[in-house]
């Protein structure tokens, strides 16, 4: 099998992944009373969205992970508009190849604790408040209430503050993942597709069982 | 200038704005809190309670279980607004998030109290980003 299935695997592994934390993960965490967003692209978005850049050091992957997470995002029951967070982690996807496009895929800008907090930093709080702001545009549009701007300003403030959290959870996260590249991880193909096909297939059926029960 | 300069710079400005942000929706906030409910419909002041002894409250189906407070529809027309139908509603937040509705989606809401989320709308047929909770202010605004 050739490089580009390989790819493909692996952007349906770590989209998945991605899916599944969000609905799973992150609506246990909510039900916690923690602030369940913040918390999530702290903690898994941004350090799945690195790890796979650095492992397969691909730009575009991470794009087509936001459309298999956002694709399994809409067999969430615990939302009440499921397309608008399913286009709000696509944009999440895309937010992070604008971010990275100007790192190399060997990640040596990141040499230093310093530097790998600071993207950590930005790039957290930039796709934490884009997607809620991207959210905050589309819900009033897909509702049919309509979008009203001074709505949005209104809540501009707060949308700014929601993104501290996850931007300075990141500031551990990052190199914390950016620590394993020391690692060396290679897998046969044997093993390869087995497990990134069955780990996905795994996500989806926990994914898609939660919302039958929910829906039943 | 290289990015070793430009990426740290970045994650300062973007703390910076995060941190006055934050200071500011808490001062907002704190100087908006209500100690008694006390929410405010087209320009008057209602506490909640209130208008718990003036109404009946009503159970309404969400796809987040089944919710019970007091009609909107109901205090809407209490608030002395005689078109309903004429105007759009703006449900403003203490923090201060806020939403547009539609009499039509109004009138199937209602306004309810709890301690995780003080006073706060439901809409059965509305996505839950415009269920504003800690809500202060019900604005009546001309079509």
């Amino acid at each position: 099998m050739n490089d580009k299935t390989r790819l493909l695997a692996g952007i349906l592994l770590f989209g998945s992944l991605w899916g599944f934390s969000e609905v799973i993960i992150g609506s246990t965490i909510a039900d916690a009373g923690l602030p369940s967003g913040g918390l999530m692209t702290g903690l898994f978005v941004i350090p799945i969205l690195v790890l796979s850049r650095m492992l397969y050091r691909k730009p575009g992957m991470q794009l087509g992970m936001g459309f298999v997470a956002g694709a399994l995002r809409l067999f969430n029951p615990f939302v009440g508009c499921q397309i608008c967070s399913a286009i709000a982690i696509m944009a999440e996807g895309a937010l992070f190849e604008l971010i990275f496009y100007g790192i190399s895929s060997d990640f040596r800008e990141l040499k230093n604790l310093t530097m790998q907090s600071s993207i950590g930093i930005f790039a957290a709080y930039v796709i934490f408040v884009g997607g809620y702001i991207f959210t905050q545009i589309l819900t009033p549009i897909v509702a049919g209430t309509g979008f009203y701007l001074e709505n949005l300003l209104a809540t501009m403030p707060k949308m700014l503050a929601a993104g501290l959290i996850p931007a300075l959870i990141a500031s551990i996260t990052i190199p914390l993942v950016i620590s394993v590249k020391k690692l060396d991880i290679s897998i046969k193909n044997t093993i390869y597709y087995p497990t990134t096909i069955g780990i996905s297939i795994l996500c989806w059926v926990l994914v898609i069982s939660s919302w039958l029960m929910f829906t039943a | 200038m290289g990015k070793e300069k430009f990426i740290p710079i970045f994650a300062m400005i973007v703390l910076i704005i995060g941190i006055i942000s934050t200071l500011y929706v808490s001062a907002i906030e704190k100087n908006n809190k209500s100690p008694d409910n006390i929410l405010l419909i087209n320009g008057k002041e209602y506490s909640f309670d209130e208008l718990c002894n003036d109404f009946q409250l009503i159970k309404i189906n969400t796809d987040d279980g089944e919710k019970t407070g007091l009609p909107l529809e109901k205090l809407i027309s209490y608030a002395g607004v005689n078109c309903p139908s004429c105007n759009e509603y703006n449900f403003v937040a203490s923090d201060p998030y806020q939403k547009t509705v539609s009499w039509k989606d109004v009138k199937n809401g209602i306004l309810t109290y709890s301690e995780e989320y003080n006073l706060r709308v439901y809409f059965p047929n509305l996505p839950h980003a415009i269920w504003v909770y800690n809500l202060i202010k019900i604005e009546v605004n001309k079509l």
